[in-house]
Parts: structure tokens; sequence; C-alpha cells
């Protein structure tokens, strides 16, 4: 232990004494273990981090799918879920949920406010209790006694102040008073933003269900239902018991089979709910995680090459130390010693870069990176980054501390130090090389994820996203009970708001393009056999006259919707033509969206569309079609307004015209459909920018690499450049002789980079869009890039070789 | 004016240090004609190395006028320099200089390879030179290998390789035992006797009177100058 002592107290004199590269060190250090840190930081919170419920690992959601009917995650019926809970062995609990927007009125201003409605176990499978007042009671669930709410920490804090006496108040909740009853604790949130249902909810109401709906079995599909299995109870075995359950609402109940009774592939699926949120990002992440540990590496090969430049340097010292009796051991524990506190230094350093990493990562309020805001440097960071820190030190102390362990002390004791011939420094050549490998392996993958980003944001949207503002609306039925008053509202508001000055058109439609929301359902076509086994199916929206001038989708042939459209007819898009239709007109054909009826009438095309990406901009276009407002009943909506100038700057003027017809109406969301298509991007960007950011750093280093090897060689050759000089080698002579060594380094590790990318490449097929995993572009890209780079790095100081003064370099020895 | 194959006109060298200036060489005129041996003794610090980096065109004069072979260099800039020294002048080092990577026929080879000569040029070329020296059944070995004498030969080869018009050796026997500093002497006066122009740097006078004629400096000026008895 004193000699451990001994060891620390003479490392860091020495790294006090060589201040300048215990500071470059540790800078390269410092950015590595920072980046990983902060890419350890939203691992951990999308990850790894549990749920902040009780027994989180055990809580799954249970959906209902027709897989043959391409439907999925299907929420539960109110029978369903009453099943879930009293039919299966798996579950300590089940508890179901409905996300809604409620209407909060009696405000300054009405509100749009996200609630969610809960059975009454939901807070107890959760492990959560309220802060004050009472939770909901069985009573509660009661029809006609269920207008109590549970108001969340935050909600109470705005709202009332914090108010001691807040339980028993009132709030006017879509036109009806409800009863404060209790808070939740600070911190508290469900859903939470990343579930896949709902948005976090400010209150809380509970749920009833009729009788009729428990009997009938019949939709709306609106539960979203989860449970605690059981302690020792597998995911597997809960899956066994709930794909028995399905067959036996098959067999005893209708509806869970396809149109005319066919095998729709129904089934009940259990997901671990971590799982489900992580799910999608899992990859993406593991891949900025492996990027980051790349760039690590190549930090660490970076400094392992400073250290050795060091220890040729040390050599003389060494030999007396071992001389003197020291073993290898000893040695290579006191250079071990001296890396490991670099590391340490390093790790603080990258402790700090990464807090300002976590905050500029969060800032950016990815909605489709789920608990990217909980990324901070906790317990578990911290000890990442300490971990990190002393693996790192091994790592790049290891070598130098293995080669200067074992020193020729008769040879260096002889010679002084100064060896006759320059050491052939393959240790140090062979890290440079795999730090541009390593390189190379980043730039190709950031180099494919920027150019499918490029690509993408090159695609042709189908539609005019510039100057276009829509406004999410949420009319409730206790206002406009009928289809015909909802329509009303709609007519009104688009004929006010296209009459603004700076409004060029408005329209409007319950489904917003390219935002990632469709609504999919087989269709029926007249006169040809429906295959109920496999119908068509194509998306459909309902949409207003002028929906297709006001987005700018050209209307191909036919006509656009007029006010007098009912409900017998409908548009279709090109690719739904070119499909159904090939090589026929399809203006007059008729169609129904699902099995035709009095009530769900034939409805004739009259006419046809150009095609848009049908969920986002990634995706294909497929088969869509539109309906007139006529065909259903249509609270939820969105106002679409084409504007000559800029869109934002008539938010307010539109808010105005919805008031100006209801004063009780809120607007959900006003967004131009610029930043909505923009944001749909978003993890996409995230993960781009982020991986060409790391590889931007990797190229970095590597350059430091090579010009530090190159560097090095340069000064260690002066007196052979001299002499060479000295019998005629012109300047670029020497030029040529310093760019050959480096270069001939950098073709390798580019050789290993590129054939190292090509293998690992099937990573991020999935992640690419419009080229493919060998795309011949980004290779030839990312040579060019990292051989001109590397050549900058390689010339600098073979410039400084030409320089030499063939008379100094030969009295230098 | 004779054809003087090498003609300083008092050259001097001044260098500056801390305010102080140090006159290396002072007003030297020297001429060393086709074919000649000639030796330049002194003490230490008499000026000698520079006197020969100036000959060998790795340094400059402050003052004076230098020609080789009837032309003017102090104007020349680098490369054409590099070019001169490359082509009409062999060095031989006190430390031989060779580079400690390369093997004995690639350290001999090198000046070649910076005139753009043939392969089969080249190799006829660094073999007849090894023969010369006799070092060809050492080609293949790297300078390490061998002991202060045959390094001393191998330095030799190089610098008659290019076919010089001038070897200039700098203490040539400076780091040789007096056997090896006696053969290396005999294989300058074998050289000499083919053709060769020569002029060495030397401090030992033993070796001096091995050349035709004789410069003596002393504090950077010729102190005395005369032909040796052979």
């Amino acid at each position: 232990m004193t000699q451990l002592w001994q060891d620390l107290r003479y490392s860091l004199r020495m790294l006090r004494a060589h201040r300048s590269l215990t500071l470059v060190a540790m800078l390269v250090l410092a950015l590595g273990i920072g980046a990983n840190t902060a890419i350890f930081s939203v691992v951990n919170a999308v990850l790894l981090r549990p749920l902040p419920y009780q027994n989180a690992d055990r809580l799954v959601t249970i959906w209902g799918s027709f897989l043959k009917l391409n439907i999925e995650r299907l929420p539960a019926k109110a029978a369903e879920y009453l099943d879930y809970r009293e039919q299966t062995q798996s579950f300590a609990q089940v508890a179901a949920s409905n996300s809604t927007n409620y209407t909060l009125t009696g405000t300054a201003q009405p509100e749009r406010l996200p609630g969610t409605r809960i059975t009454t176990n939901l807070f107890s499978l959760l492990g959560a209790q309220v802060a004050l007042g009472r939770g909901f009671t069985a009573e509660d669930a009661q029809v006609g006694h269920e207008n109590v709410v549970i108001v969340s920490h935050t909600f109470w804090q705005q709202r009332f102040g914090g108010a001691s006496d807040v339980v028993g108040k009132s709030l006017r909740l879509n036109d009806q008073n409800y009863t404060i009853i209790g808070i939740m604790p600070a911190g508290f949130q469900y859903p939470q933003s990343s579930f896949p249902f709902g948005e976090p909810a400010e209150f809380w109401t509970p749920l009833s269900f009729s009788t009729e709906q428990i009997a009938q079995r019949q939709p709306p599909y609106f539960l979203n239902v989860i449970g605690q299995l059981k302690p020792g109870v597998t995911l597997a075995q809960a899956r066994t018991e709930m794909r028995a359950l399905a067959q036996r609402f098959e067999a005893q109940h209708p509806g869970y089979r396809g149109p005319n009774n066919a095998d729709g592939g129904w089934r009940i699926t259990v997901n671990q709910l971590e799982e489900e949120i992580a799910g999608q990002s899992r990859v993406a992440l593991l891949l900025l995680w492996g990027a980051v540990a790349l760039v690590l590496l190549i930090a660490c090969a970076n400094v392992a090459n400073l250290l050795l430049v060091r220890a040729t340097t040390r050599k003389r010292e060494l030999a007396i130390r071992a001389a003197l009796g020291a073993s290898r051991f000893r040695l290579a524990r006191q250079l071990l010693c001296e890396s490991v506190l670099l590391a340490l230094g390093g790790g603080a350093i990258g402790l700090w870069l990464a807090w300002w990493g976590v905050e500029a990562l969060t800032a950016l309020k990815l909605e489709n990176l789920p608990r990217l805001d909980e990324s901070n440097l906790d317990w578990r960071v911290w000890g990442f980054t300490f971990l990190v820190s002393v693996l790192t030190g091994v790592l790049f102390g290891i070598l130098p501390a293995w080669q200067a362990s074992r020193p020729d002390v008769q040879q260096i004791l002889k010679d002084g130090g100064a060896g006759v011939t320059r050491n052939r420094h393959w240790l140090r050549n062979a890290l440079v090389v795999g730090e541009i490998a390593l390189a190379v392996v980043l730039l190709v993958g950031a180099g494919l994820l920027l150019n499918s980003l490029l690509r993408l944001q090159r695609v042709n949207p189908g539609l005019d996203i510039n100057h276009l503002l829509y406004a999410e609306l949420s009319l409730p039925s206790s206002r406009y009970p009928t289809a015909e008053n909802a329509r009303a509202f709609y007519d009104e508001l688009v004929s006010r708001v296209a009459a603004l000055p700076g409004v060029e058109q408005a329209s409007a439609a319950n489904r917003i393009p390219l935002t990632g929301v469709i609504t999919n359902d087989p269709f029926a076509i007249e006169g040809r056999q429906l295959d109920f086994s496999n119908p068509p199916n194509a998306s459909w929206r309902l949409v207003l006259p002028q929906y297709f001038h006001t987005v700018g989708i050209p209307l191909l042939s036919g006509r656009d919707f007029n006010a007098q459209d009912g409900n017998e007819v409908a548009i279709i898009n090109q690719t739904m033509a070119r499909k159904y239709w090939p090589g026929e007109d399809p203006l007059g054909k008729r169609l129904s969206l699902g099995v035709p009826s009095p009530t769900n009438p034939w409805k004739r095309i009259i006419g046809v569309v150009a095609d848009t990406p049908q969920r986002t901009l990634e995706s294909a276009p497929g088969a869509d079609w539109y309906l007139p407002f006529a065909a259903r009943a249509l609270r939820d909506g969105h106002l679409l307004v084409r504007t000559v100038g800029d869109p934002a700057a008539l938010a307010a003027a539109i808010r105005q015209q919805v008031w100006a017809i209801d004063k009780d109406q809120p607007v959900t969301k006003l967004v131009t459909m610029r930043e909505s298509v923009h944001r749909t991007l978003g993890a996409r960007r995230f993960n781009t920018w982020l991986l060409s950011g790391f590889a931007g750093l990797a190229l970095l280093l590597a350059a430091l690499g090579i010009y530090s090897v190159i560097s090095y060689s340069v000064t260690q050759r002066t007196r052979e450049l001299g002499i060479r000089m000295a019998l005629g080698a012109q300047m670029r002579d020497v030029l040529r002789l310093v760019l050959r060594q480096g270069m001939a380094l950098v073709v390798i590790g580019l050789v290993m980079g590129l054939a190292v990318s090509l293998a690992l490449s099937r990573v991020l097929h999935g992640m690419l869009f419009g080229i493919g995993a060998h795309d011949p572009l980004t290779i030839v890209g990312v040579t060019v890039l990292l051989v001109g780079v590397a050549w900058l790095a390689c010339y600098l100081p073979a410039r400084r070789a030409t320089r030499v003064d063939p008379l100094v370099a030969l009295r230098h020895e | 004016m004779s054809d003087a194959l090498l003609r300083m006109e008092g050259v001097t060298k001044v260098f500056y240090t801390d305010e102080v200036e140090t006159h290396a060489l002072s007003g030297i005129h020297l001429e060393i004609n086709q074919g000649e041996y000639v030796s330049i003794a002194g003490p230490s610090g008499c000026g000698k190395s520079t006197l020969l980096s100036i000959l060998g065109l790795l340094d400059s004069p402050s003052d004076g006028a230098y020609a080789l072979n009837g032309k003017p260099v102090q104007g020349l800039n680098l490369a054409e320099r590099a070019r001169i020294r490359n082509r009409e002048i062999g060095f031989i080092f006190q430390s031989f200089n060779l580079i400690g990577d390369l093997t004995v026929y690639e350290n001999v080879e090198l000046p070649l390879t910076y005139r753009g000569m043939s392969s089969a040029e080249r190799k006829k070329r660094v073999n007849a030179a090894l023969e010369k020296v006799n070092m060809a059944h050492r080609a293949k070995h790297l300078p390490s290998q061998l002991s202060g004498g045959q390094q001393q030969r191998v330095a030799v080869a190089r610098a008659i390789v290019g076919e010089p018009l001038i070897l200039l050796a700098d203490e040539p026997t400076g780091n040789l035992d007096s056997t090896n500093g006696e053969a290396v002497m005999e294989l300058l006066r074998e050289l000499h006797r083919g053709g060769a122009t020569i002029c060495m740097v030397t401090h030992d006078h033993r070796f001096a009177k091995h050349a035709d004629r004789s410069i003596h400096l002393f504090d950077g000026r010729v102190v005395e100058e005369g032909q040796n008895e052979q």
C-alpha cells in the first residue's frame, strides 16, 4: 500500500512536470469520455432507468390485433378489459385508462387540456398515492358518480397556487362540474409523454362503464390496458395465457372474425411497457453508444501514442530504476498509475462537458425520442464515468507500460538514451492505423445517415408545405351532439377564416398529411368479389371542399368536392387508381368503406388527385382516398389555412375566429405545416447530427494522431533529413518522403475501415432512406474527406521537414 | 585568371548571437584546381567546418564571392543549391551520417535517387562504388552491423557514386581508431590517384600531410598555405 501511495505521488509529480502533455492528453480523453457520458445519460434515461412506478419491470401493455387485417395495437373494449381482469391468472392487477382532451372553461380563455380517465385501481397498480385528499374508490366509478377529479401537482400549483383548501373545489370540464378530491404528488405522471398512448395528464377522472358497453361487447376500442405481472410470471407465460383467451373470445363472441366471418387473425398481445417505450429508439441509441465508444477508443489510441513518445524520452529514467532493482511489474504499475490518474482527470473534465451536452440534448425536446427529457447525470452516470475513466486509463496505459517496462538497460545507459538508428515505431503506426480505421467506420455510418437525411429533405411532399398552417380542434359532444352541428361549425369557421386578410384559401380535414397518423381500413369495390380473408386496404380522410387546393395537392382529373356533395362521393389518389383500376378510368366507379349498407352507401369516384407520402416523408405513397365531411360525424378535426405571407402571423386572428363562433371552444394546437413536417424528422435528425458530430470528432482525433506520429517522426528523423538534403534531396523529395510515410498508414487504415464498414453496414440498414448500405457515393465521399484531412495532417509536419537546415541537422546528435 | 575548379574571394562569415558578432571566417581567398588534394587544418573553432559548409553549399558566406566550376553560386536558390550538392559535390562526414534504416546499398544509392536516374544505371554505379571501397559484399547489411571503418568506407562510396566534381571530407577519421583512420586515408589517396579532387578538413597534422597542399586556418583566417612533400 505504501508503495502504491509512493507511485501515486510520483505520478502526480510527473503529470505536473509535463504540464503540456498532461493537458493535451486530458483534453483528448475528456472529449471521448464526455461524449460517452452524455450518450450514456440518454441511454440510461431511455433504456436503463426503470419507470418511476412500483415494480416497473413487471408492467405490461395489453393490446388487441387483427393481424390479417393489418390492424395492430387496438385498444380494448370495456368488456374485454373486464375479461382481462377476471379471466386471467398472470396478472396481479389489470387497469385501464383513456386519455382525452378536456375543455376547461370558467377561466380567462377556454383551454384544451390533456386529462385521463382511469379505472379506480390504476394508482394502486402503479404504487402511487395522492399527496392530498383521497384517491378514487369503487363508488366513484359508478355511473352518475364519476364527476370527481384528481389533479396533478403541477396543475394544483399553477391553477390554485398550491392552496391547501383546494379539495372540494370544482372544475368546469367539458361543460360539467367536477369536484376535486385529491392532488397527486410532485413528479407523478401518467401516462408519460413516452407512452404509446396519450400525453401526460393534468388531471384524472374515474372511468365508468355502462351495462350496454359491458354486455354488447361493441366498439369503441378506447381503453389502454396495462397489467402488472404476478411475481414469478414471465412475459412468455402471460402471452400464452392471453393467446388462449383470444381463442376463447373468438369462439364465444361475434366480432372477433374479419368481414364475412373470415379469419381476421385476432390476437391479444402482451408487451413489456418499458420495452414498448424504448423499443423503437433502442437500435439508434445503441448505435450512437457504439459510435461514442469508438470515439473513446480513438482518443485512447491517441493518448497511448503520446505516452509512447514520452516513454522513449523516459527510457533512461526507467533504465536507471531497473538497474537499481525495480521489477518489471513495479515499472509497469508506476506507468499505469500515471495513465489512470490522467484518465480520471480527463473523466472529470468529461463529466463537465457531458453536463453541457445533456443540457443541449434535452433542450431539443424531441417528441419521437422517448424519455430524452429525463436524461441527467445521476449516480449511475457518475459511476459509469468513473468506471470508463479507470478502464480507459488502463487501456491506453497498458501498451506504453508494457513497452517501457522492459528497457535494455545496458544499451540505454551506454548510449545515453539516444539510439543510433531511428526506431521502427510499429506500435505507434499500428495505433494510428487503428484510429483511422475506426474513424472511417464512423464516417461511413454518418455519411450514410446524412445522405439519407438530405434525400429525405428533398422528397417531394406531394403538397406545398410552405405558407400552410393548421389548427387542431376537438368539438365536445355536449355542445355539438350531431354530425350536422359539427359540420356547421367547420363550414362557418372555414368561410370566416378564408375571408381574413392574408388568407388565400381555407379548408378542414380529420387527419393532417405527413404527420404519421392515418386511418387504414378495408374497402369494397362495386362489381368485384370481396376476398374477406385479404380485403383491399386504403387510408382514408374526411375533407371539406377546397382541401386539395388549400394543401396544394393537384387535382389530376374529375372535380373537387362541393358543398352539395353528400355521403355518396369519393376522391382517390393516383396510386389507388393505378392499383385497383389499372388501365381504366376510375371516375364513376363506386366503392365503399367496409361492407356497403343503407347507412354506408356506395361512393362514386368523382376525382383523382396526386400522391403524397402516406404517413411521413419517409413513407412511400400508398392508396389513399378522401370522403366529404358528410360521410362521418366529425368532431376532432383540423382547420387548414393557406396564407399569402408568414402563416404564423395569422395564429391570433384564427383563434379569434374560432372564439367568435364558440367562445368556449379551445384551439389545441396551431402549427405551421413546415414545422410539423420538420418535427417528424426530429429523431432522424438527432441521430444523424449526433453521429456526424461523433464522426467529425473521430476524424479530428485521427488526424491529430497522424499529425503527432508524423510530427514526432520528423523530429526523430531531423538528422536523416539533413543528410538527405546534404546529399542533394530537393524540398519536394523530402515532402514526398514524409507524406508517403503518413499516407501509407492512412491507406492501410482506410482499407481496413471500409472493410469493417461494409461488414457492419447491415446494422444501419433500417435507418437509411433512398440509399443502400453500400452506397458508392458515400464511400467515395468518406474516402476523399479522410484522405484530404489526413493529407493535411501529414503535410504540416512534412512542410516543417522541408525547412530542416541540413547544416543544423547534421550537428543534431 | 586560372581555371580553378573552386574559387573563393574575400569570403567572410559572421554569426550574430545575443548582439555579439562572431567572425567565423574573415577574408578567405582560396582556389582548388581540378585533381588537387587539399587539406584544411587548424585547431578547434578556427572555422574549418564553417569553411567546408560554405564550400559544400550547406551554408552561405556573409560576404565575398564563391564560384564552383567557374559559376558563381552565392545567389542560387535552395533548389539550385541542392541540385549542385547532388551532382557536383560528394560529402564525407566525420560521423559517417549513414541512415540507420537503409541498407548499405540503399545508403549509397541515395544521391542517385534524387537525380531521377534509371534503376539499372543506379545499380551499376552503386555496385561500382561499393567495389571501389571494397564493401560490395556487405551491400545488404545495415550500418549498425558494420564497424566504424566499414561505415566510413560506405560513406565514401556514397560520396563518389554520383561522380562529383569535388569530394569534401570533414574530419573523415575523427570517429575512427588509428588503424581504420589510416585505411580511410589510404582510400582517399587512391581516389585522388584516380583523378578525384578532394578537400579535406582535419585537425590532425599527420593526415593533413596526405594532401598535395595544406591550408592552415587560425581564428577564421588563412595563416599558412603550402605544398606538402609526398
